[in-house]
């Protein structure tokens, strides 16, 4: 969505509306000069024409440039709704509420207006009217019969009076004025004898004033005369400030003479001024509604031209205001709605341009004040994240590192809930216990715990009942799978800030080897006092029972030996040489010679062995299995010799004098880098005590056994880094592991 | 804005196209045009057929002033636009019907008694319509052996009807008339 610059629309519509106000005002003046230049057209011929035509086509010019202003506004609109501009519906209806309400009753006015006029032109030009202007005139005409016929009657008597002797070729012309007494008999202002061309001879006048009118009187009877009109019939006769008055011709002769007369009398009479001016009006009207009558349907058109023309402008002009209202109001929701938009899509930056003080600028200026407080929030808000995410991020990094102290310590560690759940647990403790941590985290101990472990945690429960400690610590003897351990378990029992039970952590110390390596230890201790209090004495021990034998044997002869004599000194030298042989045993264990490694072929050393025993032991079968790749080890051999022969005479011994069989694998496991030894036999088993004791000296499950075969071995995988550990065999008997590191060496390569 | 204008100025355009004189709807005439010497001057006649019809005969009964111009154009024979033009000149003839004492007057300045009154309207039309020996020009300017071209026409001059009505005259052209140019030649 783009969002156009609202203060280049601000400067678009302010033109737009100067524009179109300008239009407006020109129409008008135009419009009234057109009418001033009708009004005035005759007095400006040429440059009136020209100016009207001019003034007609500029206003039809500028009415057609407000149409197209107008219907622009409306395109605009229609476009505005195409695009689906904000705020275009409530533009729409609000316009179009504005042209409504200014189309209905312009119309309809229009329309009675244009009615009215017609009805009133038809009632104007209906025949009563004219009836009525028509005798009006006809009244006026009647008037000038009358005076015309009473100018008649003057005419004759005048003629008579002036000419008693009538008329002739002869006919003289009086030479004198007439008498006042003739002025006062005739109603008449003026008298006048003309020849037979048209020619005036003589006048007289009643007022001498008038007598300055005297060439408009012979003009007008020249012309009467000259164009042999009919003269019985009275003239009319401009006498300027006076109005007008009648002139009456009468020919002198007789009555047979008419328009052959050769001399004529005329009378002028002045129609009164008022009565003249009232004349005048009343025909100038009837002449008026003539006319109006003749344009009747032209002026019908014209009055609807100027309706119409009238009403186009009111139209258009209501039409923009229309426009410009709607847009007056829906311009301030059009920028809320823009803004709003803006704000929605998360621009804050947005701010209204504030210019009207009504509601709508109220609204605007809070909608401001609203967008600033949003974005001062904003910025508090981004600040408040940052240092969270710092926080966060030190969290994390102190989670990541208690997790590799967690992964990386010897000890294992678990964390239980306060409900039994399994939330944590590390490496080491997953490598006592054989379970991977993913497996039970989230799930109750008691789901997944093997009830000899269930009572190590029912032991513990029971004395926290006691002992209600939070510390708790016991060394515990359990096997996991098939490996025996002993384990130190300390609980601590969590407490969260409350006080509430939170749950626990149970730290697991493996001190099998430890235990072992001490028992070790202590026996060598043991061996080696045994070997050196027990060997002194035996040899003047052995040495006394060997001088009490010879003695008493060389004494008494060969028939007089004592047997109880010579079987017991015998059985002492026995006694001494087995507990010689024992103290030896002892003492070799005690002194265990320091290994000397060397690259060594095990393989070969464990076929020797299995030979030597396969040819002793007929009724057993030894098995050697050799996986197709394994190394030369770095060993001692003869002491890997001795752990051989440990291993299959503690076989042998196992099967004790049965048959069975007996095997020794051989495997590598080239990803760890081990070599595994295995000797497994057919024998009976061990119990879980002996498994577990089974490496320290002195243990034994036979009655004859030193309990020094196993420690013995275990000491010498030990001194060469490797492990020893015992396991069931499958189906039974059981089967001893020794497993060697294999250190690359120069040049050893591994043998098939 | 711009668009405004061209579209102003197109609307001009169409304007000045549409907008000519509205044709006359008399088809008068100029007939029997006469070049004659009549020492000293040289005189034409002539009649103008058709210059009246109901609508004005209408009209000037109902008042109306109405003014004919007789334009008189006397040049020498030649190329058209370069011909030497002697006489330019108009002559008005004006009909008036005083409605109270029911008779016409004409006004004719260019005969010597200019104004008529009559009570028919036949002679009233007759003394406007007709021209008879009206002199143009002196023959001593006329060079001999050369010809001339004598040109009339005539036209509705004006028709004074009242103020109000006038801008109805300007869009509604009821009965103005305009005669062709009639030439008659004249060789001395």
């Amino acid at each position: 969505m783009t969002f156009p610059d609202a203060a280049m629309i601000r400067r678009r519509r302010r033109r737009e509306r100067a524009v179109l106000i300008t239009v407006l005002a020109l129409v008008l003046v135009f419009g009234f000069l057109q009418g001033w230049f009708f009004h005035y057209e005759s007095e400006l011929p040429l440059l009136g024409n020209l100016l009207l035509i001019a003034l007609v086509n500029v206003n039809l010019i500028l009415l057609l440039l407000l149409l197209y202003l107008v219907l622009r506004q409306l395109v605009k609109l229609v476009f505005e709704r195409k695009r689906g501009v904000l705020g275009h519906k409530l533009r729409t209806r609000l316009t179009l509420a504005f042209v409504a309400l200014t189309l209905i009753p312009t119309i309809p006015l229009f329309g009675v207006a244009v009615q009215f006029m017609s009805f009133s032109l038809d009632y104007w030009f209906s025949a009563q009217v004219e009836q009525s202007l028509a005798q009006s005139v006809e009244l006026g005409r009647g008037y000038l019969r009358q005076v015309q016929e009473d100018l008649r009657a003057e005419a004759a008597a005048a003629a008579a009076e002036i000419f008693p002797d009538g008329a002739g070729a002869d006919l003289r012309i009086p030479e004198v004025s007439l008498a006042p007494a003739f002025w006062s008999r005739h109603h008449v202002c003026g008298v006048f004898a003309a020849d037979a061309d048209g020619t005036v001879l003589w006048s007289a006048w009643k007022d001498p004033e008038w007598a300055r009118f005297a060439v408009n009187v012979a003009r007008a009877i020249h012309e009467r005369v000259t164009h042999r009109e009919d003269l019985s019939e009275a003239f009319p006769v401009a006498l300027g400030d006076y109005g007008e008055a009648l002139l009456l011709l009468r020919s002198l002769g007789g009555e047979n003479h008419g328009r052959d007369a050769v001399f004529y009398l005329g009378v002028l009479r002045p129609l009164p001024s008022d009565l003249s001016s009232k004349l005048s009006t009343v025909v100038q009207g009837y002449q008026n509604y003539r006319q109006l009558k003749l344009f009747k349907a032209p002026l019908k058109t014209t009055y609807f031209i100027a309706f119409s023309i009238v009403t186009l402008l009111v139209a258009f002009a209501a039409i923009w205001f229309g426009f410009y209202l709607a847009r007056h109001i829906t311009g301030p929701v059009q920028s809320l709605l823009t803004a709003t938009d803006r704000v929605a899509h998360g621009d804050l930056d947005v701010s209204l341009h504030l210019d009207r003080e009504d509601e709508l600028g109220l609204l605007m200026a809070s909608f401001n004040h609203m967008v600033r407080d949003l974005r001062s929030g904003r910025e508090k808000l981004t600040e408040a994240y940052r240092a969270l995410q710092e926080s966060h991020e030190e969290l994390e990094a102190r989670r990541r590192y208690m997790e590799i102290v967690l992964a990386n310590i010897g000890a294992g560690v678990v964390g239980v809930d306060a409900d039994g759940i399994v939330r944590a647990m590390n490496k080491a403790a997953e490598k006592m216990s054989g379970v991977r941590a993913d497996e039970i985290t989230g799930r109750h101990y008691r789901d997944f715990l093997q009830p000899e472990h269930l009572d190590v945690v029912k032991s513990f429960l029971r004395l926290y009942q006691i002992s209600r400690q939070t510390y708790l610590e016991k060394h515990v003897q359990v096997m996991v799978g098939n490996r025996p351990l002993a384990l130190l378990v300390k609980v601590s029992v969590l407490t969260d800030e409350n006080g509430r039970h939170a749950g626990a952590v149970v730290v697991l110390d493996d001190l099998s080897e430890l235990q072992r390596a001490q028992r070790m230890a202590a026996w060598r201790e043991v061996a080696r006092r045994i070997a050196h209090e027990i060997k002194n004495p035996l040899t003047p021990i052995k040495l006394c029972a060997q001088r009490l034998r010879r003695r008493y044997t060389a004494g008494s002869g060969t028939e007089g030996t004592d047997p109880v004599l010579d079987e017991c000194t015998e059985t002492i030298i026995q006694q001494v040489d087995h507990m010689k042989r024992l103290v030896n045993e002892f003492s070799l264990f005690a002194r265990m010679p320091e290994a000397h490694p060397q690259p060594c072929d095990l393989g070969a050393l464990a076929q020797e062995a299995v030979s030597l025993y396969r040819h002793t032991y007929g009724n057993i079968r030894f098995h050697l299995k050799k996986s197709g790749v394994f190394p030369v080890l770095h060993l001692d051999p003869d002491q890997f010799r001795q752990v051989l022969n440990n291993l299959l005479e503690n076989a042998v011994q196992a099967l004790d004098g049965g048959d069975g069989d007996v095997e020794i694998r051989l495997d590598y496991d080239p990803i760890l880098r081990i070599a595994r030894l295995e000797c497994a036999d057919t024998g009976p088993g061990l119990d879980l005590e002996a498994k577990v004791r089974v490496f320290e000296p002195y243990f034994s499950t036979k009655e004859k056994g030193t309990g020094l075969g196993l420690p013995i071995v275990a000491k010498i995988v030990a001194d060469h880094n490797g492990f020893v550990r015992v396991r069931d065999n499958e189906p039974r008997g059981t089967v001893f592991v020794i497993e060697l590191p294999v250190v690359q060496m120069e040049g050893a390569e591994p043998t098939a | 804005m711009r668009k405004a204008f061209f579209f102003a100025g197109c609307l001009l355009l169409v304007l000045m196209t549409v907008s000519e004189p509205a044709p006359a709807r008399n088809k008068a005439d100029i007939a029997d045009l006469k070049v004659f010497a009549d020492p000293p001057s040289l005189k034409i006649s002539f009649r103008i057929d058709n210059c009246f019809n109901e609508e004005m005969e209408q009209a000037i009964q109902s008042g109306v002033t109405t003014t004919f111009r007789i334009r008189i154009v006397v040049e020498k024979d030649g190329l058209p636009y370069v011909r030497e033009r002697l006489v330019d000149t108009s002559v008005e003839r004006t009909i008036r019907y005083d409605t109270l004492h029911e008779q016409y007057l004409v006004s004719r300045v260019d005969q010597p008694a200019s104004f008529l009154t009559t009570k028919r309207f036949d002679e009233a039309k007759a003394w406007m319509s007709e021209v008879r020996d009206l002199p143009v020009i002196a023959l001593w300017r006329l060079a001999p052996e050369q010809t001339y071209l004598v040109q009339v026409k005539a036209e509705l001059s004006k028709a004074q009807v009242p103020s109000f009505l006038r801008y109805v005259f300007f869009f509604v052209s009821l009965w103005d008339f305009e005669t062709p140019w009639v030439t008659a030649t004249y060789t001395p």
